[in-house]
């Protein structure tokens, strides 16, 4: 993995599940830091300016759509590219996400596999 | 007075004993369940890396080769596994599944189904309930739980048996379930819903052995009721005409208002037109639960014959018939002036009411 491989933060507090992504998003090559609550997310976002974060909506301390707001807000992280991972059947959730600007949404039960590409998807546009 | 300062000496020290006795358990129990946690967190540290590397890799004998014969190691593995499969589905769902076949994983949970601990047994019986694995030798012990005075053991033995595809074996289990009294409601209707399978095909093969559970004489009123229930919600639609058959000539067993009440609701979930003219022979019963339940059916599937008959119910000795009517009357477009006008003095306020509320619902409806 090379230091100019795109930098994907994970913002999910299910062990089992950003345990999961993050060996996936390892493996196919990106560089991955991660934070289990909204905000620590939310810092690490200004701080690390990563190219992509993958961002659970149900999180500790503040919830997905608080922190997508909050980076939409700033200058300093409104341009970085956001894919929210929602409940299923969850449309206002959708609705909502959409409105404050998150490029994809991803829902749970997701397909791993699918998300790769989503993620490939949006950093390659 | 040196008798009664003896007997506080003797009384405070024994107080202060059992205190002792009550601080030094609560730590022994904390540091235990403090162990236990850590010790669940180290199996699972050691196990995730490995299903991780099997979903990638494909090798489950190297998941195998973990495992050391530790009771918490396969908990915590099967914590891992569980949590996983609430959250992904396709190709990583179905090796996971796999993963729960694994021969050491089996093998631990028939142990824990045929030992002496109920707490076992049921743990067992959830492990064969999500792996939807039943052979011979597991169904013979699910069967023989089935009579367990441990209501968790028998509820969590028919919940295992629901994995079963035999369907008349899951019929019995769900007999057996359904002539306990004391089970609850949400866990009859959870066991209802376990046994429906997702295979369309299989809804015809289902709907006739629930007859098996429907006929059971040995079944209280509340729970057949309660299965009729289940039984709309799901859309067994080819119990329509039992159930209506059932409606036009209740047997003894079938004749509560809970049951007429359920299956009259079915007719009308069912959208089965040929049920309105035995529907209208219960606005005469003597339950007003019963007469309502069939205003409300027949103020959405009757005719114009029906509004004549609402209108005389304005005029019935129970509230609940009143309301049925009102509501009734002005989901089939009859003024509100006209509604108030049929009405005697003394039923005057209490019909204005009902009219106020449907009004209220109504406008909030079209609001929403």
């Amino acid at each position: 993995m090379s230091d100019d491989s795109p930098l994907i933060l994970v913002v999910e507090d299910t062990e089992v599940i950003y345990e999961l992504l993050l060996y996936k998003l390892k493996k196919s090559g990106y560089r991955v830091e991660h934070r289990a609550n909204g905000k620590e997310g939310l810092e690490a976002a200004k701080e690390l300016q990563p190219d992509l974060v993958l961002l659970d909506v149900m999180l500790p301390s503040m919830n997905g759509f608080e922190v997508l707001r909050n980076m939409k807000e700033d200058t300093a992280t409104k341009d970085i590219k956001v894919i929210m991972l929602t409940s299923k059947n969850r449309e206002e959730d959708i609705m909502k996400g959409h409105k404050l600007g998150a490029e994809r949404y991803i829902e749970k039960p997701f397909k791993p596999n699918i998300l790769m590409l989503r993620i490939e998807e949006v950093l390659g546009s | 007075m040196d008798i009664s300062i003896y007997l506080l000496v003797i009384v405070s020290l024994v107080l202060l004993g059992l205190t002792l006795l009550l601080f030094v358990s609560a730590i022994f129990i904390r540091l235990r369940h403090r162990k236990w946690a850590a010790d669940i967190d180290q199996y699972r540290k050691k196990m995730l890396p490995h299903v991780l590397n099997y979903l990638e890799e494909g090798d489950e004998k190297e998941v195998e080769e973990q495992f050391t014969g530790a009771k918490l190691e396969y908990y915590a593995f099967e914590k891992i596994v569980t949590e996983m499969l609430s959250q992904v589905e396709g190709n990583e769902a179905k090796k996971l599944k796999e993963l729960l076949f694994l021969d050491p994983i089996f093998d631990h949970h028939y142990k824990l189904l045929i030992s002496n601990d109920d707490v076992d047994r049921v743990k067992a019986c959830n492990y064969f309930s999500n792996v939807r694995l039943v052979n011979f030798k597991i169904i013979k012990k699910l069967k023989e739980y089935l009579n367990s005075p441990n209501q968790m053991l028998v509820f969590s033995a028919a919940t295992a048996l629901m994995g079963s595809e035999d369907v008349n074996l899951r019929v019995e289990a769900l007999c057996s379930i359904a002539k306990k009294n004391k089970i609850s409601d949400m866990a009859l209707i959870e066991l209802f819903h376990k046994f429906h399978s997702d295979e369309d095909d299989q809804n015809e093969v289902e709907g006739e052995a629930l007859k098996a559970v429907l006929e059971n004489q040995d079944i209280s009123s509340e729970n057949r009721a309660l299965f009729i229930k289940s039984i709309t919600e799901i859309g067994y639609y080819n119990l329509v005409d039992y159930l209506l058959e059932k409606l036009k000539e209740p047997t003894k067993d079938w004749d509560h208002p809970e049951i007429l009440i359920a299956n009259i609701k079915a007719q009308g979930e069912f959208n089965n037109i040929k049920s309105v003219k035995v529907i209208r022979t219960y606005l005469d019963d003597e339950s007003p639960e019963v007469v309502s339940a069939a205003v409300s059916e027949l103020s959405d599937y009757g005719s114009e014959d029906d509004l004549p008959y609402f209108k005389y119910l304005l005029g019935h000795s129970d509230n609940k018939v009143k309301k049925a009517a009102v509501y009734a009357l002005l989901q089939n477009n009859v003024k509100e002036t006209e509604i108030v006008h049929e009405v005697p003095e003394s039923d005057m306020r209490t019909i204005t009411k009902y009219v106020m509320m449907y009004m209220n619902e109504n406008r909030d409806r079209k609001h929403s």
